[in-house]
């Protein structure tokens, strides 16, 4: 054989072990799509917890070289090796979970439920104001094939994130359409991942007495436009709507707009007001029916003719 | 020497007309019955101001002179084929027409255009009967085919203002309504266009004839004459046609 055949074919060799090594996390629930577990203030100050479940495969205790860790970091990415000292300058990662070889060979399992303020970035606190991403990694230093050395380290395949956010969303921009009897809102979220709009209306007062504001139906941030119905045309309405992000963080409502419905006439309206005396629904021709009917029963009798 | 050349020259034309002599075998017989499908579109222009008592024509108010898109297709049964050709069908479409709704205030704003749209959607259905002079192909290969059509019209309609039906005073914009109407038409057979290519989809298909046509409709739709939304129309369309 050719040298260098051989030498491609031991390198494929040994490196075909190294690919099927893999260890991959995810969150105990909220299911495989979920790579990001966002909380509120709220939830950092009543410690809620959440559990992060652990696959592996390709590892056997013959190649590994210690134990698996499942860590919290604030690096933008996976280091090979949890920093608990802090020694790089930067914020002690926080570990979760320590997975012993017998048990990483067995291919899954979980760790146990952890509160989300435990994460390097709030440092166990629950700050004001603030929007900070976390990293759950995993690292294993491992002995690869054909190798006596521990020099090689795996790392988890999948990032999960912890997202502490005690940031408002900003107030969604809004366009206001008076039509008969409603008014149209269009609302623009302004760049944030949202939950839903809050929306209120109120007759615009005709003294120095404030609105009184009545809540319409929330919007599902997926969409856009909205109505009000059943208003009085040529009332003044006043408007306004809140951004409730995908933690439940409130905006503040916007500036109030304003709008004020117009009746209209459509087709229907201008052929009722030209005198029109159609009255719609199915008005049936009483011969036209029997007509219909037959002609189609002479079309089925002729295709069911020429088939046979 | 060019009498000889002459002589000469004849001889060998004649030999050669012997040679190329083909006998054209005679085109396969038409088949008694068969199918058409059509699709077809076009422009309309419902008469709705035709209805007798309106103070004014409200489909002009609001879409102005434009036309209505009309889109459909058919579908129908050759019953006889003999002289010329009779088929019963069925056919169905579609046409609608958006405009800005109307203010109605009592400020300057009345009579403008609203934010908001209204529309009149038609689907209009039709059992037509029709007659296919198609000597002029079948026997002298001229690749015109004149027809007329007579045909059974049911139209369900709708008037929306916003999105949904409007309702005027607890009446609903929508309805059918009946009538019946007649089609004159003329048919270009697109075979004349590649005799090998129209035999190849003739086998590959079954489809015999490939057509384009171009027809004048005229419609009365306004429930045999009773006084009511008048959705009778005169129009063109055009389309693509298939006889297999």
């Amino acid at each position: 054989m050719p040298t260098p055949l051989r030498a491609g074919l031991v390198l494929l060799c040994l490196s075909s072990p190294a690919l099927a090594q893999q260890i991959s996390l995810n969150f105990g629930s909220g299911g495989a799509n979920l790579t990001t577990f966002p909380f509120n203030q709220s939830d950092c100050n009543s410690n809620v917890s959440y559990t992060v479940t652990w696959t592996s495969s390709g590892l056997g205790s013959g190649n590994a070289c210690g134990n698996t860790q499942i860590f919290v970091t604030n690096s933008q990415s996976c280091p090979d090796t949890p920093n608990t000292t802090g020694a790089d300058g930067g914020t002690q990662d926080v570990v979760i979970g320590t997975i012993d070889i017998n048990t990483i060979a067995t291919g899954s399992g979980s760790i146990a439920a952890q509160k989300v303020r435990d994460m390097p970035g709030l440092g166990g606190t629950c700050p004001d104001g603030v929007d900070i991403t976390n990293s759950i990694c995993a690292s294993l230093s491992y002995r690869a094939t054909g190798s006596t050395s521990c020099d090689s380290s795996l790392t988890s395949s999948t990032t999960l994130n912890l997202r502490y956010d005690a940031k408002p969303p900003v107030p969604p921009g809004m366009t206001l359409l008076g039509q008969d009897s409603k008014i149209v809102i269009q609302l623009d979220p302004q760049g944030e991942t949202l939950l839903r709009y809050d929306i209120q209306y109120a007759e615009a007062p005709s003294n120095d007495a404030g609105p009184i504001w009545r809540q319409a139906a929330s919007l599902e941030a997926t969409k856009t436009s909205t109505s009000i119905t059943g208003l009085n045309n040529g009332v003044e309405y006043l408007v306004q709507a809140q951004s409730i992000d995908e933690v439940s963080n409130p905006s503040g409502y916007n500036t109030p707009q304003s709008a004020t419905p117009q009746a209209s006439n459509g087709f229907w309206g201008e052929y009722k007001d030209a005198g029109g005396h159609e009255l719609g629904g199915c008005s049936v021709a009483d011969a036209a029916v029997p007509s219909v009917f037959g002609a189609l029963g002479v079309l089925v009798a002729l295709v069911r003719r020429r088939r046979r | 020497m060019r009498a000889f050349a002459l002589a000469a020259l004849l001889a060998a034309s004649t030999a050669s007309a012997q040679t190329v002599v083909q006998i054209k075998p005679p085109p396969p017989p038409e088949p008694p019955i068969g199918f058409i499908f059509e699709l077809k579109m076009g422009t309309l222009i419902p008469r709705v101001g035709d209805e007798p008592g309106l103070s004014s024509n409200p489909y002009e108010t609001i879409f102005g002179n434009k036309s209505m898109l009309f889109g459909g297709g058919e579908i129908a049964f050759i019953a006889w084929h003999g002289y010329g050709a009779v088929s019963v069908g069925f056919a169905a479409g579609y046409a609608e027409k958006y405009a800005p709704a109307i203010l109605v205030t009592n400020d300057a704003n009345n009579g403008q255009p609203s934010t908001e749209k209204t529309a009149l959607i038609i689907f209009p259905l039709r059992v037509p009967v029709g007659y296919r002079f198609d000597l002029l192909w079948t026997r002298y290969s001229i690749p015109f085919v004149p027809y007329v059509k007579a045909a059974l019209l049911m139209t369900p309609w709708r008037v929306t203002k916003g999105g949904t039906t409007e309702v005027v005073n607890g009446l609903t914009g929508s309805g059918l309504k009946w009538g019946y109407g007649f089609t004159g038409g003329m048919a270009f057979i697109l075979n004349v266009l590649s005799e090998q290519m129209a035999k190849d989809m003739t086998t590959d298909t079954g489809i015999r004839r490939t057509y384009i046509f171009a027809e004048y409709n005229y419609d009365k739709l306004d429930d045999f004459g009773k006084v009511g939304l008048n959705l009778s129309a005169r129009y063109f369309t055009f389309g693509l046609g298939f006889e297999f």
